[in-house]
């Protein structure tokens, strides 16, 4: 089931159902018109209370801008988020408890989101090219436990990082190569915190983005674009013979 | 047996618990058009102010007039908190009352949910039991016709005995029944238990303030439909095996007849001592509604083809399709594989005259048209909004006005100071005070030293109040500023975001025009 949302003159966005162990979610699958797509890119999104949707700016800049450099990317709505299956985070008491401690309690399942996601554009595009997973805030630490549960990603790209708040260790640890974008005057992370802990994360590639509306981004996605496409270019460049 | 006791008088009062749910609000209704007692209606809220604001929104609901509301008082009571009818408005009502409906629960399937369950179904009735006065005559237990023994599948108006319930759920109602039962033997008040079967909304009219287990299929089927993409003669497929008999029994009943049916045992008082089943009847005509009753009338609704139906169906069998369907209906999972018919010979006996509707084919459409205009219940309360879109009006009048209604004052620990900054057309700054999840004060006041300030231009004040783009997403569009402390800002973001989705404001309005906001 899907529906065809935009024809750029590049690329192509259809709305899809991903079926999900926690019920269908919503997701929009964008990949360049006419012509071979050169890999597979998911995009994992902030937290859900947060505006976590796959409309935020950085999200859907993401998908739609790797879209256009030739990728088919696939953006979602965690369960509970928008038309995605599953109940919503947004009872009072979920609220409370985020107010206080900026969590709610079994958040971080939505790591089995972001695994059917991959899976089912994996299922859809057989084509074993490699798999690209970008994780934005809060995706990173949905990423980091997919990590944990032996998730298989070949590149993965952590755009503001959440490492105040999250426990990141399998996203450090995971020898998959990884470029970090890090904001300054990040709200959500210290820079101190950056500066500490990315000199002991693996195969790590970390760029700081610097008076780029910290956490947020707006104004600057193509400036996050170009920085991905420029780390997997030369991926692709080490790679090749 | 005097007139008296028989039929609640004007000197009589009832006290009824639940009155913001289901069953409760049409009870509420029922007492008032068919008794002369007064009301005391108990109300979880934060004070008593937003007790009686969360009563009179049930009553605008049920469109009751001035002069019925005259009797209904409210007070305030959590029944699943230690503190519960500590305050002096409470205990006056509890000390007062004659009459005992008891239709507030925790009606959750949820399995890991034992705790609060067990805290609202059987500590919290206990509580209420040990606090009412010693004028209390007669208590109305409303219980649920599942923890009802059977015996050849068929469950009978007897005590709940047997242990192997479906769910936490009917552990709690059945355990609150035996205590119910226990105390009243000693105390010697009359007991009435009423067993509903599965209440869905009013027969005419389907309206229905709440959409859960028998909706939840329904409404999985809805959004299969809406997303599939329709075929030349407007129909969409859905490749879906309904896993259970067509002929199976749905013990449908219409939330007006099951209300209408306590105040009956109510006005009958010690005549309505036992256990009376409020389900479909054995000998009604063509049988109750069935399985296929339910989704025949989902596929002439949402026009369908493929759904049909394979009992056998095992997990291993289904596709990847059917599994996400399934997964979806879980928690009524112990409800959908098959239900027991009952035996009702007992209300029948006391209350001939009152037949249960046969929920057929026709009254399924009303209910799922109803649940549909509404959102499935995410639009429920109507509102009338006579203003053109004005930022003052909003948050001087709006926001003050339906806040107590919302989910914000149970954000007990969400306290703020907050401003808004409008530009252009709708200009002005407005500070607004929350404290522990009540909006305390809301004026037009400068933003400076607020925690934390919004900034937006009128337009897009608008549509974020409307609900056509979520604070959230203004933001990300850069379309609204946060200045002062993001992260809170943010949290405000999602707590006004919630309170917009309860409450949209309506706009696009012609001056001096009454247009209905649904909100
Ligand atoms: N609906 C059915 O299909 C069905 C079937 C059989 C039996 N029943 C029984 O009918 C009764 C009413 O059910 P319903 O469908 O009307 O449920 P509902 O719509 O969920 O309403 C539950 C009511 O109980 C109140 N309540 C819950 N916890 C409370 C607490 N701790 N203290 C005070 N009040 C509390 C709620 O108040 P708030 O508004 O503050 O949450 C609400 O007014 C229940 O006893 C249920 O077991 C229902």
């Amino acid at each position: 089931m899907s529906q065809l949302l935009e024809q750029n003159v590049d690329t192509v966005s259809e709305s899809v159902a991903i079926v999900a162990t926690a019920g269908n979610l919503a997701g929009v699958l964008s990949y360049p018109q006419d012509r071979p797509t050169i890999g597979r890119l998911v995009v994992a999104g902030p937290h859900p209370l947060l505006g976590g949707t796959m409309e935020n700016n950085v999200v859907r800049a993401v998908a739609e801008g790797m879209a256009a450099q030739g990728w088919i990317t696939l953006r979602f709505d965690y369960r509970g988020v928008g038309n995605s299956e599953g109940p919503s985070m947004c009872d009072a008491e979920a609220m409370q408890s985020f107010w206080k401690t900026s969590e709610v309690h079994d958040e971080c399942e939505r790591w089995t989101d972001l695994r059917d996601a991959s899976r089912w554009l994996c299922e859809l595009d057989e084509s074993m090219q490699p798999l690209v997973v970008v994780a934005y805030s809060f995706g990173n630490w949905v990423l980091s436990h997919w990590l944990e549960q032996n998730g298989k990603p070949d590149v993965v790209v952590g755009i503001a990082p959440t490492l105040d708040q999250h426990d990141l260790k399998s996203l450090a640890q995971t020898s998959v190569p990884k470029l970090v974008l890090a904001a300054e005057a990040d709200f959500a992370t210290r820079a101190e915190s950056i500066q500490a802990a990315l000199p002991s994360w693996k195969n790590t590639k970390t760029e700081w983005a610097t008076d780029r509306d910290g956490h947020f981004f707006r104004g600057h996605e193509p400036w996050l674009c170009q920085r991905i496409t420029n780390f997997l270019s030369d991926l692709q460049a080490e790679a090749s013979p | 047996m005097s007139a008296l006791r028989k039929n609640p008088t004007v000197n009589d009062i009832i006290l009824l618990t639940g009155a913001t749910g289901l069953v409760g609000r049409y009870v509420l209704r029922e007492l008032l058009r068919s008794s002369r007692a007064k009301i005391a209606v108990l109300v979880r809220a934060t004070s008593e102010k937003h007790a009686q604001q969360r009563i009179a929104a049930v009553l605008d609901w049920l469109k009751i007039d001035a002069r019925l509301r005259q009797r209904v008082t409210t007070c305030v009571g959590d029944l699943a908190r230690n503190d519960f009818g500590e305050s002096q408005a409470t205990q006056d009502c509890l000390q007062r009352c004659t009459t005992v409906v008891h239709a507030a629960a925790n009606v959750s399937f949820s399995n890991d949910r034992d705790e609060e369950l067990a805290k609202t179904n059987v500590l919290g009735t206990r509580q209420l039991l040990q606090q009412v006065g010693p004028q209390l005559r007669h208590w109305i237990q409303i219980s649920t016709a599942y923890v009802a023994p059977t015996f050849d599948d068929i469950g009978v108006e007897q005590e709940a005995k047997q242990f192997d319930f479906r769910n936490d759920y009917e552990v709690t109602k059945a355990a609150a029944e035996r205590m119910v039962m226990a105390v009243a033997a000693t105390r010697g008040f009359a007991l009435t238990i009423a067993r509903p079967g599965i209440v869905v909304g009013e027969y005419d009219t389907g309206r229905a303030s709440v959409f859960q287990g028998f909706y939840q299929p329904l409404r999985a089927v809805a959004r299969l439909a809406d997303r599939a993409k329709k075929n030349s003669v407007g129909k969409v497929r859905i490749p879906l095996r309904i896993n259970v008999s067509p002929e199976g029994p749905r013990n449908l009943v219409p939330v007006d007849w099951v209300a209408r049916v306590i105040c009956e045992l109510v006005r009958h008082g010690e005549n309505a001592r036992g256990i009376f089943h409020l389900t479909p009847e054995g000998s009604m005509q063509n049988g109750p509604t069935t399985s296929r009753d339910v989704f025949n009338a989902a596929r002439s609704r949402w026009q369908i083809e493929g759904m049909t139906f394979l009992p056998e169906l095992r997990e291993k069998d289904m596709t990847t399709f059917e599994r996400g369907f399934y997964r979806h209906l879980q928690q009524i999972a112990p409800y959908w594989s098959g239900e027991p018919r009952f035996d009702d010979r007992q209300r029948q006996a006391l209350l001939p005259h009152l037949p249960c509707p046969r929920i057929d084919e026709a009254a399924i459409h009303r209910l799922l048209d109803y649940a549909v205009e509404t959102k499935w219940g995410e639009r429920s309360e109507k509102i009338a909004v006579t203003n053109k879109f004005a930022a003052a009006d909003y948050f001087e009048r709006f926001l003050p006005k339906y806040a107590p209604l919302s989910t914000l004052p149970r954000l007990s620990n969400v306290t703020a100071e907050v401003g808004f900054r409008v530009a252009g057309i709708h200009r002005g700054q407005w500070r607004c005070r929350l404290v522990r999840g009540d909006v305390v004060a809301v004026q037009r006041a400068a933003c400076e030293g607020a925690a934390v300030v919004f900034e937006a231009d009128g337009d897009t004040l608008e549509a974020i109040v409307e609900g056509k783009l979520s604070p959230q997403q203004a933001f990300f569009e850069r379309r609204v500023e946060i200045a002062g402390d993001i992260e809170m800002g943010l949290k405000l973001a999602m707590i006004f975001g919630q309170f917009i989705v309860e409450f949209p404001y309506a706009a696009q309005l012609q001056r001096g025009q009454t247009h209905v906001a649904v909100a």
